[in-house]
């Protein structure tokens, strides 16, 4: 299946990049698991990242909201900009960061507690007093991601009564809750069924309008469906590496690449 | 075949013996303590050296130097469990000194402690034989085991919830208010739980440290005889006085029945408020 949802998809990505990496690198420990990759993410777009298992694309994704850092002996070489800063510097304010980088992880975690305050609760802690104004943001939230009709009437139970689909759509109203300007997913998809993919698909493209999105996925086709621009990841001599990166059209039907088509064609990894 | 058997009639039998061993002990004491116990015994005076009379002082002081000790203990037994948990990165090697040395010193007998005690605040702090120096010591006691069962309540905390909080911006206070001790909470009350158990049973540390005045006391800092104190004085140095060691050893099982009972009912209360819900 290689048809999109939506047929606006606008390829914007000639425009100024809102998060440019610059040469990082990773290790852990003395080994390197990735290595000096360069890749400019536009804004109002999904950029999606690919390649075989180990090559090091979780642990890239991981860095753009510095979750490296909760990584024992994880160090992060080179730079990423974000609004011409670069926030591997040991300046960054990771609360700030983190609250303008969202991060939807593979498993989906909504907190043991009820479905309203897996919102209002963070908010509270992020220093928005009004309880008025944190119920705002959850309906906001909870719309936004088109789970409000399915639980409006059931605030109050555990968010873990969802099902899996829905709590992952919980995890994605809980991180646009705080506004952020770039969404960052890790296989977020991996944990569910197709008809809750689906969902999560649809959602993404709509996210897509008002912010920057950064989704790593091992599924070729939601990749094709899903993304403005594709980053292919390899393994090379060992550490993991950008071997192409283009719009997401091109790069499926004509890879410049060799190792890179013969991935997409199903030969390798 | 035969061995698996042998294993599990030997499980089975271990069971029955450690069940029949606290089931006898539980009725031994019941049925020669019940007696005892009235509403004056546990507010009266303790006469001819406890041998008639209550425990009505000793209750009083066994609450101040346990209220003493848990007071101390709580707070700095869970910052360092969380600062092993927390704040420090996995297997940093000075995490391990303090958790090895916690190891040790929950092993070490009460006796050191007691003299210790007595060396530290009775004697060097100036403190004397009072409520204040066996409160501090059983503090000092009662540290490493809530220590390290605290630290296992907060490390059995999914990490996914911690990356969770962390990825919304959330400050590590934030994460520890909002998610990690209520959901260690019930873990936390074990270690408590443990903890007050351990020091409600102490003897010799206290006999070093509080001393075994059995008046009212006035103050922290007058000398005050625990309940275990009480028992074992009663027991082995007072002719005549079984009867009443009896009532006050029934007095101090229900203490431990009754705290434990409370604190499941508050465990499973604080769930229910906090939303918390397990599948």
């Amino acid at each position: 299946m290689t048809s999109s949802y939506c047929d606006d998809k606008v390829c914007i990505i000639d425009g100024k990049p809102l998060l440019r990496a610059e040469a990082v690198s990773i290790s852990y420990g003395k080994v390197c698991v990735l290595k000096e990759v360069n890749l400019d993410i536009p804004p109002c777009s999904v950029t999606a990242i690919i390649g075989p298992s180990g090559c090091g694309k979780s642990s890239f994704l991981n860095c753009f909201n510095r979750m490296t850092d909760l990584i024992p002996k994880c160090s992060v070489e080179g730079k990423i900009l974000l609004n011409g800063e670069n926030i591997l510097s040991h300046e960054t304010d990771l609360i700030e960061l983190r609250k303008q980088v969202g991060m939807i992880f593979q498993k989906p975690n909504p907190f043991p507690v009820s479905i309203a305050k897996n919102i209002t609760e963070p908010l509270k802690y992020l220093g928005i007093k009004s309880k008025a104004q944190r119920e705002l943001k959850m309906q906001t939230a909870l719309k936004e991601v088109g789970l409000w009709d399915e639980v409006k009437d059931r605030l109050k139970d555990s968010a873990l009564k969802l099902s899996g689909g829905q709590q992952q759509r919980l995890c994605i109203a809980r991180a646009i809750a705080l506004e952020p300007k770039i969404l960052l997913m890790d296989e977020p998809c991996s944990a569910l069924d197709p008809v809750a993919t689906a969902r999560i698909e649809e959602l993404i493209l709509s996210l897509r309008k008002r912010f920057c999105l950064v989704v790593v996925t091992h599924n070729l086709g939601q990749a094709q469906r899903i993304s403005d621009q594709t980053a292919f990841f390899w393994i090379k001599e060992g550490a993991g590496a950008l071997l192409e990166c283009g719009v997401t059209h091109e790069l499926f039907t004509q890879p410049k690449n060799d190792t890179c088509a013969a991935y997409l064609e199903g030969k390798m990894g | 075949m035969l061995k698996s058997k042998a294993l599990a009639v030997f499980s089975y039998l271990s069971v029955a013996l450690i069940v029949g061993l606290l089931g006898f002990i539980l009725f031994d004491i019941t049925s020669r303590g019940l007696a005892g116990i009235s509403w004056n015994f546990l507010t009266a005076e303790p006469l001819s050296s406890g041998r008639a009379g209550g425990i009505g002082p000793i209750l009083l002081s066994t609450s101040y130097i346990l209220g003493i000790a848990m007071l101390v203990s709580l707070p700095i037994g869970i910052a360092t469990a969380l600062w092993l948990t927390e704040f420090t990165k996995a297997g940093s090697p000075y995490a391990e000194v303090v958790r090895k040395s916690l190891d040790i010193l929950a092993g070490v007998p009460s006796i050191v402690f007691g003299l210790f005690g007595n060396a530290f605040f009775c004697v060097y702090l100036g403190m004397g034989f009072s409520i204040l120096s066996g409160g501090l010591t059983l503090a000092c006691m009662v540290l490493p085991i809530l220590i390290r069962v605290t630290e296992e309540a907060f490390r059995s905390v999914p990490i996914e919830l911690r990356q969770g909080t962390a990825a919304l911006g959330m400050s590590k206070t934030s994460s520890v208010l909002f998610i990690l001790i209520p959901m260690a909470f019930p873990g936390l009350l074990a270690g408590i739980l443990l903890g007050f158990g351990r020091a409600i049973a102490e003897t010799a540390a206290l006999i070093f440290t509080s001393g075994y005045v059995d008046r009212w006391p006035e103050s922290a800092l007058d000398s005050g005889r625990s309940l275990s104190v009480h028992i074992y004085d009663l027991a082995m140095n007072v002719p005549g006085g079984d009867a009443n060691a009896y009532a006050a050893s029934l007095s101090l099982v229900m203490i431990l029945l009754i705290v434990g009972g409370c604190s499941s009912l508050l465990a499973g209360l604080h769930l229910k408020r906090k939303g918390f819900q397990y599948d």
